[in-house]
């Protein structure tokens, strides 16, 4: 039986291991290594619930739970029968309603062997810690102080999901932002370029590529800077413009015509902070538009000389 | 059968002698070499002989070895396995781009049905640590774990581990084997000063405690306790006596042993010390070591399920531990021998062990006993 300090040194210890890293795995490696050594535990594993609320709807919106095991040390522990032991009284699945109920027989505990024991512990609103001792059990205490310990697993965990999350996230917005074929824009309310997506060599059919923009002005590129100031009157009254239609020149002095949907963006101030948006080329539908109109004109000529004789 | 070959010389032709013998014995399917540093073998003069093995074998050079009732300082101890080894290098074990557990995992693609694993690793590489967590995350319990630190007390690295591609260095050497032990682990250390919170660590270098220089800490609890001073020449005569400990609950604290003290204060032990940690200054005396490599005796013979018959006690204990009893480690290894049972074992760089409970753990100044199934 260990003392009060000596309970106190070890939880410190313990509790300064947790969430140490935002990858999940290495996280839970060095954290469950942590804990295993300093309570002379044999294995542990940690569950995370299926589907988990970080990825999902809000855990009171699913119908059904089940656990999955993320992380054991050791790796393979289907010989651990202790482990094993408390597993078989890990619901499969349970229904979203019902897991208040099992998370109140928690911290559960029980004995494979004599001498082999098990502990399931709650990790609030993401899953369960699994740990196994042999010899002596761990100290009533100890078991009620590890609550605080699994609470800050528990957000340790969660911190790593979103982070991972939030990664897989901007894997999925920078691949739209590289691989879009219209361009991205963000410039100050002045004008500047502070952001705009690779796609503008595309646009620009070679001519620009996206570190010849940051930092110039927007005014450089309009052919009639009017446009700008157009588009800005149509912001400044209702925050936000859709296919507004402005033209640019390229570098060679070709114009391109485009269409800008955006948004003016406000600072936490509620003043106009930049203006982010896409820019698509229309040169081919204005080109189009311009042939047709011609077109017509041109049979509008032809109509109004119906009432002569036609000579072709 | 363990059929044991000893050559008392220590020379390259005494081993090549009883490595003959041993591998010309009926049943031999692998071997197991304990020999010390005085024999200076070197890759030069033992390579060709290692590479012309036809069975596994694997081993290390120990500052010294026990055979019986003797410790020996010069002479090499051969053991034939009937059992084959499946015996596994990982190199780079200073490496700290390296992840262990991944490269275990490609060498041991199923743990299979050994029991006992040999752990044996160059005792100056830097990762230690990091090879044993990586060996328990891997495998866990489901085998036993035996072994310790090779090299010499001359704290120079060199190749001191055997194998069949010759003498290696930085290294470690895994040896699963199909035989039943028992381990049993105990060191005799007891706190005479403490908690101190060790507040800024490197792997084995103990920076700060409690924000102050380690060693002002260190120096004012052990000058009080030893009543002597230390000088710029007598740290380790003094440190040797006055370990650090540190805690875990249910268990035995684990030992470090600081074995030098750097200019700015910092002190280098013997494996790693965790920063956060929470650590005592240890001392022991005689009396409590010896008692201690008796109970690693009684806790190994307990943890033996293997088959009733002849048996081996290999004795892993911590060089330092000689250093610190001096003509007195006689009574530690008398604490171990049975008469019934032959004994061998190594003075080693640290140890490597787990009692087949609990983590693995690399340990300082600790005697770890494997009661082994001769088979």
């Amino acid at each position: 039986m260990s003392n009060t300090i000596e309970q106190l040194q070890v939880l410190y210890e313990i509790a300064m291991s947790i969430g140490l890293s935002l990858d999940l795995r290495s996280m839970l490696k060095n954290s469950l290594a942590v804990l295993l050594k300093k309570l002379s535990c044999s294995a542990g594993g940690v569950l995370l619930f299926q589907p988990h609320p970080i990825s999902s709807p809000a855990l009171h919106d699913l119908q059904e739970i089940h656990f999955e095991e993320v992380f054991t040390i050791p790796r393979s522990i289907t010989h651990n029968k202790a482990y094993q032991a408390a597993i078989r009284h890990v619901p499969k699945t349970i229904p979203a309603d019902r897991l208040g109920v099992f998370f109140q027989q928690l911290p559960l505990s029980g004995q494979e062997d004599p001498g082999s024991f098990f502990y399931i512990l709650e990790l609030p609103d993401i899953g369960l810690l699994i740990l196994t001792k042999y010899g002596e059990g761990l100290d009533p205490i100890i078991l009620k102080s590890l609550k605080p310990l699994s609470n800050k697993l528990a957000s340790a965990c969660k911190a790593c999901l979103q982070n991972t999350a939030l990664r897989e996230s901007e894997e999925n917005y920078r691949s739209i932002f590289e691989n879009v074929q219209d361009v991205y824009l963000e410039t100050r309310i002045d004008g500047t370029i502070i952001e705009v997506s690779p796609s503008i060599e595309f646009i620009s059919k070679g001519q620009y590529k996206k570190a010849d923009l940051i930092g110039k002005s927007i005014y450089e590129f309009y052919t009639d800077i009017k446009d700008r100031g157009g588009l800005i009157e149509v912001m400044q009254k209702t925050g936000s413009v859709t296919d507004f239609e402005v033209s640019f020149k390229n570098r060679d002095a070709s114009i391109i015509f485009c269409s800008i949907s955006a948004k003016m963006l406000l600072n936490s101030e509620s003043q106009q902070e930049k203006i982010i948006g896409s820019i698509h080329d229309i040169t081919d539908r204005k080109q189009a538009e311009d042939a047709l109109r011609e077109s017509t004109d041109y049979l509008e000529n032809l109509l109004s000389f119906a009432n002569a004789p036609i000579m072709v | 059968m363990f059929p044991i070959q000893i050559d008392l010389t220590g020379t390259v032709e005494g081993f090549q002698k009883i490595l003959q013998q041993t591998i010309s014995q009926k049943d031999v399917a692998g071997v197991l070499v304990l020999a010390c540093d005085a024999n200076d073998f070197k890759p030069e003069t033992v390579n060709t002989i290692l590479k012309n093995i036809p069975i596994p074998i694997f081993g290390g050079v120990f500052p010294e070895i026990i055979h019986g009732r003797n410790k020996l300082i010069r002479g090499t101890i051969l053991v034939g396995l009937s059992t084959r080894p499946n015996i596994q290098i990982i190199p780079h074990l200073s490496d700290p781009s390296i992840d262990y557990e991944e490269i275990i995992a490609q060498k041991f693609p199923e743990s299979g049905q050994n029991k006992t694993m040999f752990v044996l690793v160059d005792g100056f590489s830097q990762r230690i640590n990091a090879l044993i967590d990586s060996l328990f995350n891997y495998f866990g319990l489901e085998v036993n774990y035996l072994g310790g630190g090779c090299g010499s007390l001359s704290f120079v690295q060199k190749p001191c581990l055997f194998t069949n591609e010759g003498l290696i260095e930085d290294s470690a050497v895994l040896a699963t084997v199909d035989i039943a032990s028992g381990i049993g682990v105990s060191h005799g250390w007891y706190s005479v000063s403490g908690p101190f919170k060790v507040t800024e660590a490197d792997r084995n270098v103990i920076l700060t405690i409690d924000w102050q220089p380690a060693f002002s800490i260190y120096r004012r609890v052990v000058e009080e306790a030893a009543h002597c001073e230390f000088t710029d020449t007598n740290f380790f005569e003094l440190a040797k006596s006055y370990p650090f400990g540190i805690k875990r609950l249910g268990g035995d604290m684990i030992v470090r042993d600081p074995i030098m003290v750097k200019e700015n204060g910092a002190l280098v032990c013997v494996g790693e010390v965790p920063a956060e940690s929470y650590v005592d200054i240890l001392t022991g005396d005689t009396s409590s070591l010896v008692k201690a490599a008796g109970k690693a005796l009684t806790l190994s013979l307990e943890a033996f399920h293997g088959p009733a018959g002849r048996t081996i006690i290999i004795l892993i204990d911590c060089i330092s531990r000689v250093l610190f009893l001096g003509k007195e480690f006689e009574k530690e290894i008398q604490a171990v021998y049975q008469e019934d049972i032959p004994l061998i074992g190594a003075l080693t760089l640290g140890e490597i062990a787990n009692s087949g409970r609990d983590y693995l753990e690399f340990y300082n100044k600790t005697a770890v006993v494997g009661c082994m199934e001769a088979k």
